[in-house]
């Protein structure tokens, strides 16, 4: 929970499975977030994909985050401090597609989680 | 100061990537895409037979323009072309989308008298938020043939503009609009939505019935989504079911009298997708002024 007074978002209430990038959670998360939009980079792509402890170093990036990125720990990284747009690009670094990732994210196997769907082409 | 500038219509569409990769990969009549794209033929036409001098376009960045080291709640591009934005994976395969800067540094101007001070970017590359909706619209033979005012609302990172702000700045928009010097036709395009939410244990969250609702109040209410808070939206709609409050600036330009000519719905894996056109009476010389706040 953040300690933030707002007229538009109740951060008293979160609602479940919901980790909104503000705040001191984003403050701690903005180091992460930066090594993710570098990622934007066909170059530092290209590096990550060689050697993604290197360039994990390279950033700064302190252990605890380093696991998130080992584990696939997107939950995770959210609850540290990073926005899903910036998850999806690290995600999709490392070859795992954004259903895929959000099923990850729900606790689910792709499988189970395209079965919740109406039409499991048109993502 | 009355001008000669007016706002013809209204248009609002979804813009999840997935569509534009669809479109580009000849899936537009597939089963699971058809329902989606018969849902742009009416946009095309529309546009085809209206020939709007300009489009004004509000949508979001994904993280693709911007970063968190410097992020606006409004940002206006005012470029005499918009790049394409690469998001990660290769630049959109869309040639630059001529702007209008003439009409840009007025909009801006008009804006921060208003009390609208929005940040002016003469480098704003278009990320999906944009090129979606008017890749779907434009059909290649007719890319770019209509210059392009993009803005940006901060969507991603709290605190966001309220919807109440947004329907505002539609307001101002129209006013701008109105007060230009010149003939210029207007079309207004909202972005984003309907109802989806991106992260977490709530990824792939929808709710159908809020959707439909949210139709039918942007239409014939939207005063009543303007007093809505983040968090009932977000509670509706999925934390990025937020994005609805792009509709509410393309709304808030348009007057009471709008005729809605087409609506659509679709629902197919995560995101409820919709289109809509809001046509204003006597090719917007129907209503001349917003009566300002």
């Amino acid at each position: 929970m953040l300690n933030i007074r707002s007229r538009q978002i109740d951060y008293s209430r979160p609602l479940p499975g919901t980790y909104l990038t503000t705040g001191v959670r984003a403050a701690r998360g903005y180091r992460f977030s930066k090594f993710c939009m570098s990622l934007m980079s066909p170059a530092v792509r290209e590096s990550f994909k060689a050697d993604a402890e290197k360039v994990m170093a390279e950033a700064g990036l302190s252990e605890q985050e380093r696991q998130f990125v080992r584990d696939k720990d997107w939950n995770g990284m959210l609850r540290y401090g990073t926005s899903t747009f910036m998850v999806l690009k690290l995600s999709n670094v490392l070859g795992v597609g954004q259903n895929r990732t959000g099923a990850a994210m729900r606790g689910q196997t792709y499988e189970e989680f395209m079965a919740t769907r109406n039409v499991r082409e048109a993502s | 100061m009355a001008g000669k500038g007016r706002i013809i219509g209204g248009l609002a569409s979804s813009h999840a990537p997935s569509i534009a990769v669809a479109l580009n990969t000849g899936k537009t009549q597939t089963e699971q895409w058809k329902p989606l794209f018969d849902g742009y033929k009416p946009m095309i036409d529309w546009v085809e037979a209206k020939k709007p001098d300009l489009v004004i376009i509000v949508a979001n960045d994904h993280a693709n323009t911007f970063f968190f080291d410097k992020y606006p709640c409004f940002a206006l591009g005012v470029a005499p072309v918009h790049e394409i934005a690469d998001e990660g994976w290769g630049r959109w395969p869309f040639d630059p989308i001529p702007g209008h800067p003439e009409f840009g540094w007025q909009l801006a101007h008009s804006l921060v008298d208003d009390e609208f001070d929005i940040a002016v970017c003469q480098e704003m590359p278009l990320d999906h938020g944009f090129l979606t909706p008017l890749a779907c619209t434009f059909p290649p033979e007719r890319r770019w043939q209509v210059p392009v005012v993009p803005i940006v609302v901060n969507v991603l990172q709290p605190p966001i503009p309220s919807a109440r702000r947004c329907f505002k700045l539609g307001q101002a928009i129209r006013r701008a609009v109105e007060a230009y010097e010149k003939d210029l036709r207007v079309v207004m395009f909202g972005t984003g939505g309907l109802s989806h939410q991106l992260h977490g244990e709530r990824y792939g969250y929808n709710n159908n019935e809020w959707d439909h609702q949210f139709l039918q109040l942007i239409e014939k209410d939207p005063e009543r989504v303007a007093r809505m808070t983040h968090q009932e939206l977000m509670e509706f709609g999925g934390a990025d079911g937020v994005e609805v409050i792009m509709w509410l600036v393309m709304r808030g330009a348009l007057s009471n009298d709008v005729t809605c000519l087409h609506r659509n719905y679709y629902h197919p894996m995560v995101t409820g997708f919709a289109q809509m056109i809001l046509e204003e009476p006597n090719d917007g010389l129907g209503r001349l002024s917003v009566a300002a706040e």
